[in-house]
């Protein structure tokens, strides 16, 4: 199948949904702003209370992407957005499973390979937006944001999930993965120069986690 | 605002065109301001509708911008001042509905309209909320054309369509396939009497049809829909930048667009083909593609070479 058919909308458009989005829902992208400086803040604070937040931030941020997003936004243009949404809202509960309720969740940071590429693919996530409303020439642009667009949120959370403490397990890397995916081939066919950082950065956490597999004893 | 256009307004348009086309020939300095447009008939009535007409396919799925359904607007006044007729849509195509129907609210006249859309759901119950919705978001309570999307589940849809033609809600019922696919089964749902219109892709590419389905629909009587003349964008682009042939001029091709579009329209099986556009200047350029001469089959061979040959 051509892999353009499964995009029915133009780049022009998604530069504009994007904008319209962002403009509609600022304030949750002003409150992810906030949240995702409190989780740096308490980032190295060893509390239960503590996991359970970030676990809980995170995948507040999913089932807005799910909700938000793909189910209230992209399905008007691709009628798949509704399953997207729902593979979204499947893994804001396994968060919340995982990382929540049995917390988990436990980034932490440490010299090695791992953790750069993980905290190099957080600032991108982080930064996109900005660079891309800066240096683009076409108005609007397609800036993503974390927790509010699908690209930087997904990007986001499997950098998290690579710095965990404790391996985290196969299911809850799934989703993440395929969306990853799906975004990688949509920037790819709508050709948006701007995505293609999230599609290294992708290679990347993706690579050192094969590798790391392979490593484990 | 409602648009009905009742087939005695489109026919008056058509008058009008065959009008003019006389004048033309009556009057050379007349041909200069009003050019002759290809008009072919539906085989199943004789109603005229213009040869070029326009899809909707990723051009008209652009959400809520405001900026984007000003322009788009302005793509289907162009269309309209040109003469248009059919324009051809699908649930299946995001909000292209929707936008269509806002976009119709928006423009003086839609004189001529052929409203085309389709049913493309596996459901039964589903493909008459599907009708239902059609007619609501295109501000119509009545379509010209209503077609079975890609051949899915044609068996029910085509019983619905054909008893919503009884009432009059209908004028035309149709299939479709869109990717050279599925040739057989529509070969074989074409020869049903409920069938009009059958939609498939041709261009100067993807020529597959020439071998089945448009000597069938010729000998079935059935009016014939070409969508992907350009291939998807395909074709102008593998073309840009390469020299139309030194005849191309004296037959009224002055760009790709137009050696591409008089290609698929000049088959003699060919009633309407459906390119999809959100530029005003490619909607000139495709409408004018029904002016002027059309070419022959030596003339048709000939582009084909050409067309191979670079």
């Amino acid at each position: 199948m051509n892999p353009d058919r499964l995009f029915p909308y133009s780049e022009e458009v998604y530069r504009y949904v994007l904008n319209g989005y962002r403009d509609a829902y600022w304030p949750v992208e002003a409150a992810t702003v906030l949240g995702v400086l409190a989780m740096l803040a308490l980032w190295r604070t060893d509390h239960l209370v503590v996991r359970r937040l970030i676990a809980g931030s995170l995948a507040g941020l999913w089932a807005w992407l799910g909700y938000g997003f793909y189910i209230q936004t992209y399905q008007a243009f691709n009628w798949a957005g509704l399953y997207f949404g729902y593979a979204a809202l499947a893994q804001a509960i396994l968060i919340m499973a995982w990382g929540g309720f049995a917390a988990r969740l436990q980034p932490e940071l440490s010299g090695t390979v791992t953790t750069v590429i993980a905290v190099v693919s957080l600032g991108i996530c982080g930064l996109q937006g900005l660079a891309v409303r800066v240096l683009s020439s076409a108005e609007p642009a397609a800036a993503q944001a974390i927790g509010l667009t699908p690209f930087a949120t997904i990007i986001a959370t499997l950098a998290i999930l690579l710095i965990n403490r404790t391996r985290a397990p196969l299911w809850m890397w799934i989703i993440p993965t395929a969306l990853s995916g799906w975004e990688a081939l949509r920037a790819w066919v709508l050709a948006i120069p701007g995505d293609s950082v999230f599609i290294l950065a992708f290679a990347a956490l993706a690579i050192v986690r094969v590798a790391n597999s392979r490593n484990d004893p | 605002m409602t648009i009905n256009p009742s087939r005695r307004q489109f026919l008056a348009g058509a008058t009008a065109t065959t009008a003019a086309s006389a004048l033309a020939q009556s009057f050379p300095a007349y041909a200069a301001v009003t050019p002759t447009k290809l008009v072919r008939p539906i085989p199943t009535t004789g109603e005229p509708i213009p040869a070029v007409g326009m899809g909707t396919w990723i051009t008209f799925n652009i959400g809520p911008s405001e900026a984007l359904r000003r322009q788009r607007t302005e793509v289907l006044r162009r269309f309209f001042d040109h003469g248009g007729g059919m324009i051809d849509s699908s649930p299946m195509y995001g909000t292209a509905e929707e936008v269509l129907g806002e976009c119709f609210r928006r423009l003086d006249s839609t004189d001529g309209l052929f409203s085309a859309s389709k049913v493309w759901t596996s459901s039964a119950s589903e493909g008459r909320t599907q009708l239902d919705d059609s007619f609501r978001l295109w501000g119509l309570e009545r379509f010209s054309l209503m077609q079975v999307h890609n051949l899915v589940n044609w068996e029910d849809h085509l019983k619905m369509l054909a008893e919503k033609k009884a009432n009059g809600e209908i004028r035309y019922v149709g299939i479709t396939t869109s990717h050279g696919s599925r040739h057989s089964e529509m070969a074989k749902v074409m020869a049903d009497d409920a069938v009009d219109f059958i939609q498939i892709t041709y261009n100067i590419e993807d020529r597959w049809a020439e071998d089945r389905l448009l000597p069938m629909a010729a000998d079935l009587g059935k009016a014939v829909i070409i969508n992907r003349p350009f291939q998807r964008g395909a074709l102008t682009r593998a073309f840009e930048g390469k020299p139309l042939p030194e005849w191309a001029g004296e037959h009224g091709m002055e760009s790709w667009a137009q050696y591409l579009l008089k290609f698929v329209i000049s088959h003699p099986t060919v009633t309407c083909a459906i390119p999809a556009t959100s530029k005003v200047d490619h909607m000139e350029e495709n409408m004018t593609a029904m002016e002027g001469p059309m070419p022959d089959a030596a003339l048709r061979k000939r582009m084909v070479d050409y067309a191979a040959s670079l």
